[in-house]
């Protein structure tokens, strides 16, 4: 796979602060990337360095093969979706969408031909949209302007900084399809920041996991959820049941007053040996007869029972040493339960990662 | 039943809203809208007729005016205007890369350096000409300075002349066009430039594209606020102008004090203000259209 985007030991500190303390990832072509970490961990940081508002203090960063370390972001050609939004409030949406082509001398006939086209694709009919102002647009509306204004001008890589965030579950959810849509329509490269984990498994190819100027993980949202590299990861995306304990030679795991769990030989892909983090995600347990035969099975206390809709929630706390959260779907299945109520529960070995402890 | 609620309602608003408007809406009248609808009425001799209009038994008469136009006020009309257009332009020019900076690199220091603008204001715009007098004068600080260090040996003549006047005007209302045109500034978020420049547009056309037009509420207010008052400035050019530049405002004062001509004065002042009111409408029917940011 040819790379589009190469960040090589990039390092950017701002004062005292590390904002990147030494990042290199490569960006494949036409890849919905994303960069996924709480905030402060470096991932604005780094999108503003492939966009030029930012220079690496130490590093490289390649696009399409080219060092753009010292190249200023009007003559990059790369796309750059903002935070809330940044549609010019002067101008009308036609405009707004013309700025980059009328920066690039073009005539406006042509200019007129690629609004109109990329109106459509944006389901924006021209008639109705074109002369409107920016302040008659719905939050949703502006960023699609946003985005049709940045992808106008054609870039191989369109950054994208949480585009979604000030925006309604409902529309948020909607959109993330239409941009998923969207990028394998036009098959530019995406590069798309978030904190929201969910937002960043729906979409992306590859994720890029961040913390503290630090990429922890990369891979595909199968990989990052199933098989997180560190404990940090396996906390950030979803939600995950981390047991402390001791990985011994013969592919078990130890907790403290726990039975000995068994461990696949795909449950530890880094071969840890010694202190290590158990991470079992809720879903993956099984209560009651559904358990029987499972080999890590233990014997618990329900203390808490959540109905959550499409699925329920159960807190098991085993020997008083340990509270597991389970999920049962559909969540008729915990009608029976009674909290206080002794029950089984247990997992197949593959199902638990062994991760750092750190 | 409902609506009549609703009626109530919106009576009380009204009733609400006039309450508020009323001591603003007093002080208007008192101090602005009676004494102008007075000094028109002066200018056309309704009230304060003189001996020779009351002897050719005139009510309202147009002679005041026509008295008033002649070439010496015409000259010194144009003068004026020509002056506030001067100290206008020359006021953006200074003030919009100052209230740039201070907007834009300022940093932490923003609200310490825009105090600084605002400083002059603790003085008296009086006092204020007086310093500038004193500062320009061929006794004053400058000339001393320049021939104490020997780079001349004969005073400069530096006031007295329309330049003083010109960088006095400019002086005493540079604050008046930094001021709007910072707040307007400072409030461009600067994503918008950075998306101009991401877009392609050089630093250049990112800034008359995108941070110039988004400027243009504080470009109208510091305009409109420097144009006014120095159109009727009469303190600056006494001090500085000395007796060869008479400008509208003077003569305006002299018109009222000095020729005890009060038909006189009311009817130039009416005529200037007619004048520079027309040309502030044009200005807004020009640059207003899009204002609404």
């Amino acid at each position: 796979m040819e790379a589009e985007v190469e960040i090589e030991k990039v390092k950017k500190s701002f004062g005292p602060i590390k904002a990147l303390k030494e990042v290199s990832l490569t960006i494949r072509k036409n890849e919905f990337f994303s960069l996924l970490g709480p905030s402060g961990c470096g991932k604005t940081t780094l999108l503003r360095i492939i966009a030029g508002l930012e220079f690496p203090d130490e590093g490289v960063v390649r696009l399409g093969g080219r060092v753009v370390n010292d190249v200023p972001p009007h003559k990059r050609g790369v796309g750059l979706v903002f935070q809330g939004t940044a549609v010019f409030p002067h101008m009308t949406v036609y405009d707004n969408i013309a700025f980059g082509l009328k920066m690039r001398g073009y005539k406006k006939d042509e200019i007129d031909e690629k609004i109109h086209k990329m109106l459509e694709i944006m389901n924006m009919p021209f008639e109705i949209y074109a002369k409107k102002r920016v302040d008659q647009l719905s939050g949703g509306e502006r960023q699609r302007v946003e985005i049709a204004r940045s992808l106008i001008i054609e870039p191989n890589v369109l950054l994208l900084d949480e585009p979604l965030g000030p925006l309604d579950l409902k529309i948020r959810q909607k959109m993330q399809i239409e941009l998923k849509r969207l990028q394998k329509r036009v098959g530019t490269t995406f590069i798309y920041v978030t904190h929201d984990q969910g937002e960043a498994l729906t979409m992306s190819d590859r994720i890029a996991v961040m913390q503290r100027g630090e990429v922890q993980q990369v891979g595909t949202p199968e990989e990052i959820y199933l098989r997180p590299a560190n404990r940090f990861v396996a906390e950030f995306i979803g939600e995950t049941n981390l047991i402390e304990g001791r990985v011994s030679g013969d592919n078990t795991f130890a907790a403290d007053g726990l039975r000995s769990v068994i461990l696949s030989s795909s449950s530890n892909p880094e071969n840890i040996m010694g202190d290590a983090v158990l991470s079992i995600r809720p879903e993956k347990i099984l209560v009651g007869d559904e358990s029987a035969g499972l080999v890590n099975r233990f014997e618990g206390v329900v203390e808490e029972k959540i109905y959550m809709g499409a699925y329920a929630v159960l807190k098991v706390s085993i020997d008083d040493k340990m509270a597991l959260t389970v999920q049962v779907q559909p969540a008729e299945k915990v009608n029976g339960i009674r909290v206080g109520q002794r029950i089984q529960v247990g997992w197949s070995p593959e199902d638990a990662t062994v991760v750092k402890p750190t | 039943m409902s609506e009549k609620i609703l009626e109530k309602i919106r009576h009380r608003r009204k009733a609400q809203l006039l309450l508020i408007l009323s001591l603003p809406l007093a002080f208007y009248i008192i101090y602005f809208l009676i004494p102008f609808i007075a000094a028109v009425g002066v200018s056309v001799g309704l009230i304060l007729p003189r001996e020779v209009q009351l002897q050719r038994g005139e009510v309202i008469t147009l002679r005041y005016y026509m008295d008033a136009i002649n070439p010496i006020f015409l000259k010194v009309l144009g003068k004026s205007l020509y002056i506030a257009v001067a100290t206008t332009v020359l006021c953006l020019v200074l003030g919009y890369p100052l209230a740039y900076y201070v907007a834009f690199k300022g940093g932490r220091y923003r609200n310490v350096l825009i105090l600084l603008v605002i400083v002059p204001f603790w003085v008296t715009f009086l006092l204020r000409a007086y310093a500038m007098l004193s500062l320009l004068s061929p006794e004053g600080v400058l000339n001393s300075f320049l021939i104490n260090t020997g780079i001349i040996s004969k005073p400069l003549f530096l006031i007295y002349n329309e330049n003083a006047v010109l960088l006095g005007m400019v002086y005493g209302y540079l604050p008046f066009t930094v001021l709007p045109l910072y707040a307007s500034l400072e409030k461009i978020s600067r994503v918008y430039v950075e998306a101009a420049k991401v877009l392609g547009a050089s630093p250049v056309r990112a800034f008359l594209h995108v941070t110039l037009p988004l400027s243009k509420p504080g470009l109208v207010a510091g305009t409109l606020l420097t144009f006014i008052p120095s159109a009727g400035e009469f303190i600056i050019p006494e001090f500085l102008g000395g007796p060869n530049e008479f400008f509208v405002g003077n003569m305006i004062y002299s018109a009222f004090i000095e020729a005890q001509n009060w038909n006189w004065g009311a009817s130039i002042a009416t005529i200037y203000i007619a004048i520079v009111i027309a040309g502030i409408m044009l200005y807004l029917k020009y640059v207003g259209e899009e204002l609404r940011i």
